[in-house]
């Protein structure tokens, strides 16, 4: 099932609109089959909880019921929960609530089914991050008016970090969700993981390299899902503007967790290179941006993975 | 600077593992549900409202070494005693780990009636390296497994999802992983999907 050769354990999946691999590295992998069985089972979880693309979707479950308590799972929970942290620590540079936005540019459309989602709401364009109440003790979220929750940042990364827990039997492994990546001990080799950043204006190349260790990789960039519909921009956008940012070109985040790395990466995205990479220096991560013109801005101690 | 948000991050991981989740279908059959054109399908994923002692996918058993507190695993906590979940490096420990929740499901789909016949089936899909390589095995009328193959011998599939082969060759020999997405998993769904419309049953 698996390509398996005496030091390693390989596997490849399409899910969440991306292909996910899994190496586990090392001499005694008993039972890695079955333990990358389980890691992989955690993004058809998160799928069916967060998926905006899924009208039956748990979170899209929750778009027409305003103003009323509703019981949510403890996967949905904790990543609006977290989703909610991010938009308050960056002060609304990232904001889950922009999903109708996102459909109206064109981000609509299922990657399977390759039906469009469309959803009907009045004035959307006016809610925000405060228009979701979360009450953890009851594990309920209450929408303050009708709108679509995108969790596809913080949900992905979250898919990763339970993916990785998994794994946490082997001290080497790395797993790959479409480019936002975790990575575990040593590689193949037997050295720290070797990591290119794609290049965000030559797509053939890469730009910088990293070697990481016991550390999440996210990247965002503004030459990836591009819409179909009007313009061809990017789908990372202004939440209050509702435009395609302009100012960044590429963010790589490095961080504990892949969830943090990928909220982060977003909203420093949206903040622009300078308040950006601030966000990342307080919030204690590292990262690295590029302007459009290929500037680079970096977070303090970013150099130790280069 | 805070550590709010890591330490947060770390303890959803511990949090959604402590409420424990019962999984009805392997990875493989969830991948054929999805993958089926024109079938309203989603995964039979039923959530659990009860301590973990109904029959579920537990995380492994082996035993987890004394930890080193790393990044990742600041908490180091089974998910059988994670009630007190571990000790943060100074978040509040989340109360809502300790409570089973009180949720409502969404009612899970039934798995739709067989319509793959039993076999091993290979599918391919293009890239610009090529064709990528798909093989799905079904037995009893159920995907079993659904995995790409063809890009593992020599690169691994995320490198050679968007660069060309001259590229791939300099470039692999320097890189495990690439950061930054590709608009390129459609040779791997396709190649899924072409081996998923051999196996099914006419």
């Amino acid at each position: 099932m698996s390509d398996r050769s005496a030091r390693l354990v390989r596997r490849s999946v399409v899910l969440m609109d991306t292909l996910v691999s899994v190496v586990v590295v090392g001499d005694r992998l008993d039972g890695a089959e079955d333990a990358i069985d389980r890691a992989i089972g955690w993004f058809f979880r998160i799928e069916a909880c967060c998926s905006r693309f899924d009208p039956r979707s748990e979170v899209m479950g929750l778009t027409e019921r305003v103003n009323v308590p509703v019981p949510v799972s403890p996967m949905l929970l904790e990543v609006v929960r977290f989703a909610l942290a991010v938009a308050a620590e960056s002060d609304g540079a990232f904001d889950p609530t922009v999903g109708v936005a996102m459909e109206r540019r064109g981000f609509n459309r299922n990657y399977l089914t390759g039906r469009a989602v469309t959803t009907r709401i009045d004035a959307p364009e006016r809610c925000s991050y405060r228009d979701v109440l979360l009450d953890v003790t009851r594990g309920t979220v209450t929408l303050r008016r009708p709108l679509v929750l995108d969790l596809g940042a913080v949900a992905k990364g979250f898919a990763i970090d339970l993916a990785a827990r998994e794994l946490a039997a082997y001290p080497d492994f790395a797993i790959d969700a479409g480019g936002d990546l975790v990575f575990r001990g040593r590689n193949p080799e037997g050295e720290p993981w070797r990591v290119g950043i794609r290049h965000p204006r030559r797509p053939k190349d890469l730009i910088e390299t990293l070697r990481v260790t016991d550390a999440a990789v996210c990247t965002s960039g503004d030459y990836d899902r591009i819409a179909e519909t009007g313009e061809g921009h990017h789908h990372i956008i202004e939440p209050e503007s509702g435009r395609a940012v302009a100012a960044v070109a590429s963010v790589t985040v490095v961080a504990p967790t892949a969830m943090l790395a990928d909220a982060l990466g977003t909203a420093a995205f949206v903040l622009g290179p300078v308040k950006g990479i601030d966000l990342l220096d307080r919030q204690g991560v590292q990262g690295l941006i590029y302007s459009p013109s290929l500037e680079r801005y970096a977070t303090r101690r970013f150099s130790r993975f280069t | 600077m805070t550590r709010r948000l890591i330490v947060m991050s770390s303890a959803a991981v511990i949090a959604v593992y402590a409420a424990g989740y019962f999984k009805t279908e392997s990875a493989a059959e969830q991948v054929a549900a999805q993958s089926a054109p024109l079938q309203p399908t989603s995964p039979s994923v039923a959530i659990s409202t009860t301590p973990p002692e109904s029959p579920y996918l537990a995380p492994s058993p082996v035993a987890i070494p004394t930890p080193v507190p790393t990044a990742i695993d600041t908490q180091v906590a089974e998910a059988a005693g994670a009630a007190d979940a571990g000790q943060t490096s100074g978040g509040p420990i989340p109360t809502s780990t300790s409570l089973p929740p009180t949720v409502a499901a969404p009612p899970p789909t039934a798995t739709p009636a067989s319509r793959f016949r039993d076999g091993k089936y290979t599918g391919t899909g293009s890239s610009r390296h090529g064709d990528v390589q798909a093989t799905v095995v079904i037995k009893a009328g159920k995907i079993i497994s659904a995995n790409i193959d063809g890009c593992m011998t020599r690169y691994p599939c995320s490198v050679i999802q968007d660069l060309p082969g001259e590229v791939v060759q300099q470039q692999s020999a320097n890189v495990d992983f690439i950061s930054g997405a590709s608009d390129s998993s459609s040779a791997y769904q396709e190649a899924v999907a072409s081996a998923l419309s051999q196996a099914q049953a006419s």
